[in-house]
């Protein structure tokens, strides 16, 4: 009975000793790449320059903005509300609190979308979730948001709204130069000389 | 004797099937070659890997030059126009033993090009197959939607292309200038004052009139 006490014990601190010997588990485990590729191939992490510029003007708390342009881009002109993590830097142990977010979610914003969707595939990889890319960039963003076509006469209802949608956007985001409205207060003034030009008429 | 002989056998076996089982568990089919900081450089460096739509047509016309070009687009979408020569490999069956195959097959001197209707979709695959260990992979710029409305005008373009996406096309600080918004309180607020003393001036020339 004894003799058989000792080797299970034996057995099971080998057992023990061997799982040590197994290969480190990484802190968070790398996506597989056949898992990856399915998030390759939907275009899910791809959100319009509209949705972003909402959640801006919501100021959304579920949604941070990470711009991951270089530093010197960044302080040249940046969306309101963004913050900056340069591309070179998506592997600082210091930002991965930042990257690897559980609830909230983010949204990598770049000049065009490469480096913003180069962003991404690194942090899914990194088995990150909720991250999201801005279509086309900020390039894009000038296109969408601040000048926005007007969509043709025979276009659909919905293409209208939505560029109404875009329009309103642009007056949140535009520099402050107000040409519009001053020039309407300029068309009022000479209406208004009119009427008292008219009322010395009739006086005299 | 015979009995604790059986408990070590049975034992040893049941440690065996765990090792084995573990070890297996955390193999993935695919593993990656690049670890993510060498994954990370590449990606930085991918200028290197890059492939300019204006000289594809000088690469189909140079026999010498190795190099095979692949096409990520759906099949129906090759069907209708493709690079002369392209290989297609649909996105989403680029890990397919098959297509894994080729990539390994082809010598070392020949290069794969990559391409999608833009860079974006020939990104993801690249970054992914580069990453996979594939070497002498690369990706071109502009995608077929480019070079197809292109094929005409291709050497002759402006000083920063449409296929160049991560260049700022705009100065954007400038256009959010432009842009007329809500920004700018003064304006308004000298608007009324400037209304309010010409009114003035007006209501004395009738006095006087009269």
């Amino acid at each position: 009975m004894n003799t058989r006490y000792i080797i299970l014990a034996i057995l099971l601190l080998a057992l023990g000793a061997g799982t040590m010997i197994l290969p480190d588990k990484a802190e968070k485990e790398e996506l597989p790449a056949e898992r990856l590729l399915l998030d390759i191939t939907s275009d899910t992490r791809f959100k319009e320059p509209i949705f972003v510029a909402q959640k801006i003007i919501e100021k959304d708390p579920v949604y941070t903005l990470i711009d991951v342009r270089t530093s010197d881009q960044y302080n040249e002109f940046h969306l309101p509300g963004t913050i900056n993590i340069p591309l070179k830097e998506f592997n600082n142990p210091e930002y991965q609190g930042y990257l690897d977010r559980e609830v909230k979610n983010n949204i990598f914003i770049s000049n065009g979308s490469l480096k913003a969707d180069q962003a991404w595939f690194l942090c899914r990889r990194k088995g990150y979730e909720n991250n999201y890319v801005m279509q086309g960039g900020l390039n894009q963003w000038v296109e969408n948001i601040l000048r926005p076509t007007p969509p043709p006469a025979t276009a659909s209802k919905a293409a209208f709204e939505e560029y109404n949608r875009c329009k309103a956007a642009s007056l949140y985001f535009g520099g402050g130069s107000m040409d519009i409205s001053t020039e309407v207060r300029k068309e009022e003034l000479p209406v208004k000389r009119k009427k008292k030009e008219r009322k010395v008429a009739g006086g005299c | 004797m015979k009995k604790i002989n059986n408990l070590i056998a049975g034992a040893i076996a049941f440690v065996a099937v765990i090792f084995i089982a573990m070890i297996s568990i955390n193999q993935p089919e695919h593993p990656y070659e690049l670890s993510i900081d060498e994954a990370l450089d590449t990606t930085l460096t991918m200028t290197e890997m890059e492939v300019f739509p204006e000289d594809v047509p000088m690469m189909l016309e140079d026999s010498t030059s190795n190099h095979v070009f692949i096409d990520v687009r759906n099949p129906g979408e090759f069907v209708k126009g493709h690079i002369e020569g392209a290989k297609n490999i649909p996105v989403n069956s680029i890990l397919q033993e098959s297509s894994l195959e080729f990539f390994r097959e082809k010598d070392s001197a020949t290069t794969a090009i990559l391409y999608g209707k833009d860079q974006i979709q020939a990104n993801a695959p690249w970054m992914l197959l580069t990453q996979l260990g594939f070497n002498n992979i690369k990706v071109m710029k502009g995608g077929y939607d480019y070079y197809s409305t292109h094929s005409l005008d291709i050497y002759d373009m402006p000083a920063i292309p449409e296929y160049m996406i991560e260049e700022p096309m705009y100065d954007y600080q400038q256009v959010v200038e432009e842009t007329p918004g809500i920004g700018d309180v003064k304006v308004k607020t000298e608007g009324p004052e400037k209304v309010v003393p010409k009114r003035k001036k007006k209501e004395r020339k009738v006095e006087g009139g009269c």
